[in-house]
C-alpha cells in the first residue's frame, strides 16, 4: 500500500487528522469527513494534519468550525459513495432533513458559514448556503435589498429608473 | 428599517452584505427569474451584473439541470379578438400562466415554433403578417423587422453558439421570374433587417429543422 503514514501509528481505525481554528482550540476529525474540503484534501492527502500537527486555518473561528465540521461528518459517508448513488431514499430524505434543518441559522452565521465554505472550498456547503440566502432574499423588493445592503437612498433619478422598471417588469413585483 | 448603514460596506450584518462577488453571482444564480428581473432595479452594479451574457447563460444552464416538468404554451384570442393572449401552462386554471397580450394579433391565425430555442419561441401571425420572438422566462416579445411577403414561406428560430447570436432562418419560393427558387434570409436578433443569403439551400427543400 502506498498510502501515506499517518505519523500516529493508527492504522487500523479511520485516520484522524487535526484542525486548528483562527482562535487556537483544536478539533479532532476524521480525514475523510476534512476531505470534502478541497483545499484541506490535497494537505492530508500530502500526509498532513496528523499527529501532533494539525492544520491552521487562520480565517475560521471555532464557531464557524465546529459548524462546518458538523456539515462534513454528516455528509461524509454519502461523499464517499461517490455522491451516493447507492443511497437509499431513506438516507437521501435524512440528509435533506440534517440541511435544511442546518441552514436554520442567524444571518450572521450564514455569513461565515458561506465564506469558510467558500475558502474551504466545500461545494455542497456552498451551495447550500448560498441557496439558502438567495431564498430569503428572493422576495424582498429592490428598496427592501437596498436598505438591507445600506446602501444610500436613491438619487431622484435612480429613482426615476427604478419606477420605470417597475411599469415594465409589473409582473415581477406582485 | 429604523436604522440605515450609509456605508457601501460595512459589517455584515446580513449576509447578502459584503460577500465577495463571486459568492454573490452563486446566491444570484438559485434566484427564480421573477427576482432576477426585479433585482436589476436595485443597482447598476446589480443591473450590470443580472443582465450579463455570462451570467444568463450560467442561469439558463442552472435551470436547464434541474428537470422542470415539460409546459406547454398555448395561445388564446382575447374576448374582443383583437388581441390574443399567450399562456404557459401545466395547470388547469390558465390565467396563472398568462405571459402576455400581443395587441391585433389574432389567435386562431399564430403558429409557434415547436419547442423554444435557448429560451426563445418564434411565433408567427398569418394575418399581419409578422414574426415575433419572445422569452417565456422574462415575458419580453419583440416584433421583428416587416419582411416582403409571399406564399409559400417558412422559418425557423436558431442559435449561432460561435457568435452568441440568435437567427430566424427565413425560407420562401421566389417570385414569377425566379421560379420555384428556394430563397433565404437571415435575420439575426438585434440587427434592423433580414439579409438575402443566395445559394444557401438547395432547390426543393421546403422545410428547415433548426
Amino acid at each position: 500500500m502506498a498510502a501515506p503514514e499517518s505519523g500516529d501509528g493508527n492504522n487500523g481505525a479511520a485516520r484522524m487528522v487535526t484542525l486548528i481554528s483562527s482562535d487556537n482550540t483544536r478539533f479532532e476529525v476524521e480525514a475523510a469527513a476534512a476531505s470534502l474540503s478541497q483545499t484541506l484534501q490535497l494537505t492530508i492527502l500530502d500526509g498532513g494534519g496528523g499527529g501532533g500537527d494539525g492544520i491552521p486555518l487562520p480565517n475560521v473561528d471555532s464557531a464557524t468550525l465546529s459548524k462546518v465540521l458538523e456539515y462534513c461528518i454528516k455528509h461524509a459517508p454519502a461523499a464517499a459513495n461517490g455522491g451516493a448513488p447507492n443511497a437509499t431514499a431513506v438516507d437521501r430524505a435524512e440528509l435533506e432533513r440534517f440541511d435544511n434543518e442546518f441552514v436554520n441559522i442567524d444571518q450572521s452565521v450564514l455569513y461565515s458559514l458561506i465564506m469558510a465554505a467558500h475558502n474551504l472550498e466545500i461545494e455542497g456547503l456552498q451551495s447550500l448556503v448560498a441557496k439558502k440566502v438567495a431564498d430569503m432574499i428572493k422576495g424582498k423588493s429592490p428598496m427592501e435589498i437596498r436598505r438591507t445592503l445600506g446602501f444610500p437612498d436613491p438619487t431622484p433619478e435612480e429613482q426615476a429608473e427604478m419606477n420605470a422598471h417597475m411599469l415594465e417588469y409589473g409582473w415581477a413585483y406582485e | 428599517m429604523t436604522t440605515r448603514n450609509k456605508k457601501r460596506t460595512g459589517v455584515p450584518s446580513c449576509c447578502a452584505q459584503a460577500l465577495p462577488d463571486e459568492l454573490m453571482t452563486e446566491v444570484f444564480l438559485r434566484l427564480p427569474i421573477k427576482s432576477i428581473l426585479r433585482f436589476r432595479a436595485v443597482c447598476r452594479s446589480w443591473a450590470a451584473v443580472l443582465s450579463s451574457e455570462e451570467f444568463c447563460g450560467l442561469h439558463m444552464a442552472k435551470v436547464e439541470a434541474v428537470s422542470a416538468p415539460p409546459k406547454l404554451f398555448f395561445t388564446s384570442p382575447t374576448a374582443g379578438f383583437d388581441a390574443t393572449s399567450l399562456y404557459l401552462g401545466s395547470s388547469s386554471s390558465p390565467d396563472d400562466g398568462l405571459l402576455f397580450t400581443l395587441k391585433d394579433v389574432r389567435g386562431d391565425f399564430v403558429d409557434m415554433t415547436p419547442a423554444p430555442c435557448r429560451g426563445l419561441t418564434l411565433l408567427y401571425d398569418a394575418v399581419a403578417p409578422a414574426y415575433y420572438v419572445f422569452n417565456a422566462a422574462t415575458r419580453a416579445v419583440i416584433r421583428l423587422p416587416p419582411y416582403q411577403d409571399v406564399n409559400f414561406a417558412t422559418a425557423g428560430l436558431g442559435f449561432d453558439a460561435q457568435t452568441k447570436e440568435y437567427k430566424v432562418v427565413r425560407l420562401f419560393i421566389g417570385d414569377c421570374l425566379d421560379k420555384q427558387h428556394i430563397k433565404c434570409e437571415i435575420y439575426t436578433l438585434g440587427e434592423h433587417g433580414y439579409k438575402a443569403k443566395d445559394h444557401a439551400c438547395g432547390k426543393g427543400h421546403s422545410r428547415i429543422m433548426l
